[in-house]
């Protein structure tokens, strides 16, 4: 199976000193979900702040298909990967077809090919375009706007799509039916996606695999199932404090 | 009256364009360079707490920029419009919700598209509000403008002062007021629909915001480039009283009777500090002075109770 994104042994230390990352390696295959978990300040954020070049590593080397993000240029980088937020990060003065058309603009498609690609976006993430295009985000409910925002992501077709924490705000019930609507639409586009949440519930819920984060080192990363029989008490420990696993485990297989 | 008002509007409206024209790009510079920035508006601020009337006063004498006239008034007017433009284009920029800002880098926006498809449109409220701030202040300061011969409603005003008759001085104070309330009604109506989720309009007025302060500005340096001095000129000034400009005119009808000479007039100038300052700097070419007052006030010789000793002094 091909790498889509490469960690090795990355560190990442804030201009203080303070480390936040330390030695994390790991590999991202094309195509999976990879979902980490952990604690609030763990470094979540900033392995995708890594993935799109927002921050460069201390040391070690971050690889998006094969190259490392040291040699890409970072607005083109930016552009193959779709990035969704937990607060979204709409542009409130753009209708809801101009934020999704907004890579596709920067690249500059003819705007056939753009009104075109929005609908059928808007079509994919549930939305009817005729009726959401030319609205605003502020007149959408919370769910809304977050499958706009992955409709942005996907905009222009980007390889990798990561996302911080994209349900963390949403209602419960809310919430779990955007992971159905999740997975029904990776089913189909089949993505690489890196997703981070501190929702133990949700990454068992969306992951292909799934990485433990703790002080800044990845403690465990594999399959849910085997996640979830895991021995290692750091992992064992994490998995208690995190109550709705079973439940919601249960639901999604 | 009508020709007042033109002109103060013109005075106000030019000034504040200049402002938002030099004034927004300055608050860009000062939210990407934090230490520049700060010294900017240290600047801004400082102009903001001098007077207008003393800075009115000190801009007449000092070269290239100075003199008597609309020129310098609209500089000084201008100085007044920027803090708050730029102020308020720093505010506004700083104020946009992180996460749409990370969105726009995150997808791939380079510096200048994030400023023009992000960071400006979502500042546009803020900054509009600045420039309300800048006009109506812009209104007021205007009124003062007078006192260097730039014209407008601080004519009645000022005239009123010396006449001591407030039915003349009310005729440039209620205008102007009025005025000010129309400017802030306008630009209130302008802020709202450039707030977001407010109008649908905006990227139009956004434009069109922009394109107007542009187009004000090149027609004001046109118009100063090209009334620069044609031919041979006289400038005559005056002080602000009656008696003053009745004699600045009487002066300046009879150099255009016996030459010539083209004659400039620039009456009703602040007093005799003014009208002393043009005259050094070359701003104005004649006024009338009083003996005793030329004596006192600007040789700074004693006071001198007989007649004939200053006469013969100089005569």
């Amino acid at each position: 199976m091909a790498a889509s994104i490469e960690f090795e042994c990355v560190h990442y230390r804030l201009s203080s000193g303070v480390a936040v990352l330390e030695d994390v390696s790991f590999t991202v295959v094309r195509g999976e979900v990879l979902v980490l978990v952990g604690r609030s300040g763990v470094g979540k954020t900033t392995v995708l702040r890594l993935i799109n070049r927002l921050l460069l590593p201390s040391a070690g080397t971050v690889r998006v298909e094969s190259r490392a993000t040291t040699d890409w240029d970072p607005i083109v980088l930016r552009r193959r990967i779709g990035y969704v937020l937990q607060e979204v990060g709409l542009f409130p003065h753009m209708t809801i077809g101009r934020n999704i058309a907004v890579v596709p603009h920067l690249e500059g498609w003819p705007p056939d090919r753009i009104r075109a690609r929005c609908a059928e976006l808007l079509e994919l993430v549930g939305l009817d375009p005729a009726s959401y295009e030319g609205r605003y985000p502020h007149e959408l409910s919370g769910g809304q706007r977050q499958r706009v925002g992955f409709a942005r992501a996907l905009a222009a077709d980007p390889p990798v799509v990561l996302m911080d924490e994209p349900f963390g705000a949403l209602d419960p019930l809310t919430r779990s039916e955007m992971h159905r609507e999740f997975r029904r639409i990776q089913e189909r586009v089949r993505k690489t996606v890196v997703m981070v949440t501190h929702d133990m519930g949700e990454a068992f819920a969306l992951a292909t695999r799934l990485g433990v984060l703790a002080e800044g080192r990845l403690v465990a990363l594999d399959t849910p199932e085997a996640i979830a029989r895991a021995g290692d008490p750091r992992i064992r420990m994490f998995l208690e404090a995190l109550p709705p696993v079973p439940v919601v485990s249960r639901v999604s297989h | 009256m009508l020709g007042a008002l033109g002109q103060h509007v013109v005075l106000t409206l030019v000034a504040t364009a200049t402002a938002i024209a030099i004034g927004v790009p300055l608050g860009i510079v000062a939210t990407r360079r934090p230490r520049l920035g700060a010294a900017l508006l240290a600047f801004a601020n400082i102009v903001q707490t001098v007077p207008s009337l003393a800075m009115f006063g000190f801009l007449v004498a000092v070269p290239l920029i100075g003199g008597v006239g609309a020129r310098s008034a609209l500089i000084v007017l201008f100085l007044y419009a920027l803090l708050p433009v730029m102020r308020n284009t720093v505010a506004g920029i700083h104020g946009i919700e992180r996460a749409a800002r990370e969105a726009g880098v995150a997808m791939g926006m380079t510096a200048r598209q994030l400023l023009l498809q992000v960071e400006l449109p979502l500042a546009m409220p803020t900054i509009v509000a600045g420039v309300r701030v800048a006009a109506v202040v812009g209104v007021g300061a205007a009124t003062i403008a007078a006192a260097i011969g730039a014209g407008g409603l601080g004519d009645y005003i000022f005239r009123g002062l010396s006449m001591t008759d407030p039915t003349v001085i009310l005729a440039g104070a209620v205008p102007a007021a009025l005025l000010a309330l129309a400017v802030d009604a306008t630009l209130g109506w302008l802020e709202r629909g450039l707030t977001p989720g407010a109008a649908r309009q905006r990227r139009v007025t956004f434009r069109a915001v922009a394109a107007t302060a542009i187009a004000l500005t090149l027609i004001v340096t046109a118009s100063f480039a090209l009334s620069g001095r044609w031919g041979t000129r006289v400038i005559i000034g005056s002080k602000n009283f009656t008696e003053q400009v009745i004699l600045g005119e009487l002066l300046a009808q009879t150099v255009e009777r016996a030459t010539d000479l083209r004659v400039d007039r620039r009456l009703n100038l602040g007093g005799t500090f003014i009208c002393e300052e043009a005259l050094r700097a070359g701003a104005i070419d004649l006024y009338v002075e009083y003996t005793g007052t030329a004596l006192t006030a600007i040789f700074h010789q004693p006071v001198a109770p007989d007649r004939a000793e200053v006469y013969a002094r100089w005569l």
